[in-house]
């Protein structure tokens, strides 16, 4: 029998393992298999993962790098345990950066990719309404489509390092989510885009007043350390 | 003889992928290692003295970085950008240098701020109020003072992902092309450091911005980086 060719156009490129190993831990963090302040063991983790040491030491540098893992040498390795402080300033940097995602995009988006943009913000915010529980991935995908439209792979590549910290941070307070506050952002969104003003993009980062609220609000949740 | 005592408390254990790391952008930066030249783990290796997994982690985190491409099993090299990337990666990065004066300027103490005017002179008085080579990295610098003062993790944590690859590429291009944006950007930044304004200095990176075309263009007509894809 001969082996079945794969079309050239159905061979995805070859993903690097420590990129595999990088998104289950990145999961695991999320979903709380991994604690905020755990430590991390290389032996634990190669034989939860399945695969070397190599690729496992290398994804931790990768958590490292983006703010989810916490490394000091030759003492620890563990997940971050963020303070409530640094909590709050990873999503004020985030949403300062979404505004200067979101001023190139509109200045280089088509008519025809600000119109689709738009649509897509409108079933965002109508999920929204409908406290839809898929609100969160949806948001994302909205964001990643923004990311997308800048054609800028410098932009890409840092949205990639900032926005991991910042969903996390995100997924775990969702409990203490305002609704109505929450809205804001892919709302502000949809009106920078609608109106083609790139500064109007800057209206999605939140004032201190915003923030205040958010970390009285999350402080209940007894997430973060003192 | 009894074992001296640093007076300081030791500075925290460096990772050896970051002295790695580091030497790698500098070999990058002065043409050690050429724009687009291949990279060989065992020469590496064997260059810096080190084991195999620091190299790996350094290289991983150069990728990362948007200094070196890795397509896995079939190559790992130095980047070579087109003037497109080189437009993409130096404006992108003004405008993350302008989130950071806006956040750091308004909190800087006396000392940075005295500490930020000086370093900000040198890069001025370099050569006529254009960057040259030498003076992009004290500009970088000059940026770092203002990461510090805005006490920000995540902040530092996204400048560094842009900048060692902006002040890099800015620094090839300085080798032919004087980085004309200075004249304005390095007294306009210097006028907000002193009066704590922080929308001021986020203003001279956007006009800093507007005005980058004509630059751009000289560094295309120099031929330092790949022609434009299409």
């Amino acid at each position: 029998m001969p082996v079945p060719r794969i079309a050239k156009e159905d061979q995805t490129p070859r993903r690097l393992l420590r990129d595999v190993v990088f998104d289950k831990m990145l999961a695991a963090i999320g979903d709380g298999t991994l604690e905020l302040g755990e430590r991390l063991n290389d032996d634990e983790l190669v034989t939860w993962l399945g695969v070397s040491r190599t690729p496992v030491r290398e994804a931790m540098a990768k958590l490292a790098d983006y703010g989810l893992v916490d490394i000091e040498a030759n003492r620890y390795t563990r997940v971050i345990k963020p303070t409530l402080a640094e909590a709050a300033d990873t999503l004020l940097t985030a949403a300062e950066f979404l505004g200067l995602v979101a001023e190139r995009a509109i200045q280089v988006m088509s008519d025809d990719q600000a119109d689709a943009f738009v649509a897509q913000a409108d079933e965002v915010l109508a999920a929204f309404d409908r406290h839809d529980a898929d609100f969160g991935i949806r948001l994302g995908a909205l964001l990643d489509a923004l990311t997308t439209a800048t054609d800028s792979p410098a932009l890409q590549r840092m949205s990639e390092t900032l926005t991991a910290r910042a969903a996390l941070i995100t997924r775990i307070t969702q409990e203490a989510n305002e609704w109505a506050e929450g809205r804001l952002v892919p709302e502000k969104l949809r009106d920078a885009v609608a109106s083609r003003d790139p500064q109007a993009a800057w209206a999605v980062v939140p004032g201190p007043e915003f923030l205040t609220r958010w970390s009285e609000r999350v402080s209940g949740l007894d997430l973060f350390s003192a | 003889m009894p074992v001296p005592v640093p007076a300081a408390t030791p500075a925290p254990r460096r990772l050896l992928r970051d002295v790695v790391f580091d030497k790698m952008l500098a070999a990058i930066g002065d043409g050690t290692l050429e724009l687009g030249e291949r990279l060989n783990d065992d020469e590496l290796v064997t260059w810096l003295g080190v084991s195999r997994t620091p190299v790996r982690e350094a290289i991983a985190k150069l990728a990362d970085y948007g200094l070196v491409d890795i397509e896995a099993n079939r190559y790992t090299r130095v980047i070579n950008p087109t003037i497109d990337e080189f437009a993409d990666t130096t404006r992108t990065a003004f405008g993350v240098w302008g989130l950071v004066a806006a956040r750091g300027i308004p909190l800087l103490t006396d000392a940075q701020a005295k500490t930020f005017a000086t370093t900000l002179a040198k890069v001025g008085r370099a050569a006529d109020g254009t960057l040259k080579q030498g003076s992009i990295a004290g500009f970088a610098a000059a940026l770092d003072i203002l990461v510090e003062a805005s006490g920000s993790t995540s902040l530092a944590r996204l400048v560094q992902t842009v900048s060692d690859r902006a002040v890099l590429l800015f620094g090839l291009a300085s080798e032919k092309v004087t980085f004309s944006v200075a004249a304005a950007l390095v007294p306009a930044l210097t006028d907000a450091g002193a009066a704590r304004d922080g929308e001021a200095g986020f203003r001279a990176f956007r006009e800093a911005i507007a005005g980058m075309g004509d630059y751009v263009g000289k560094v295309g007509e120099a031929g330092i980086f790949l022609p434009s894809a299409q």
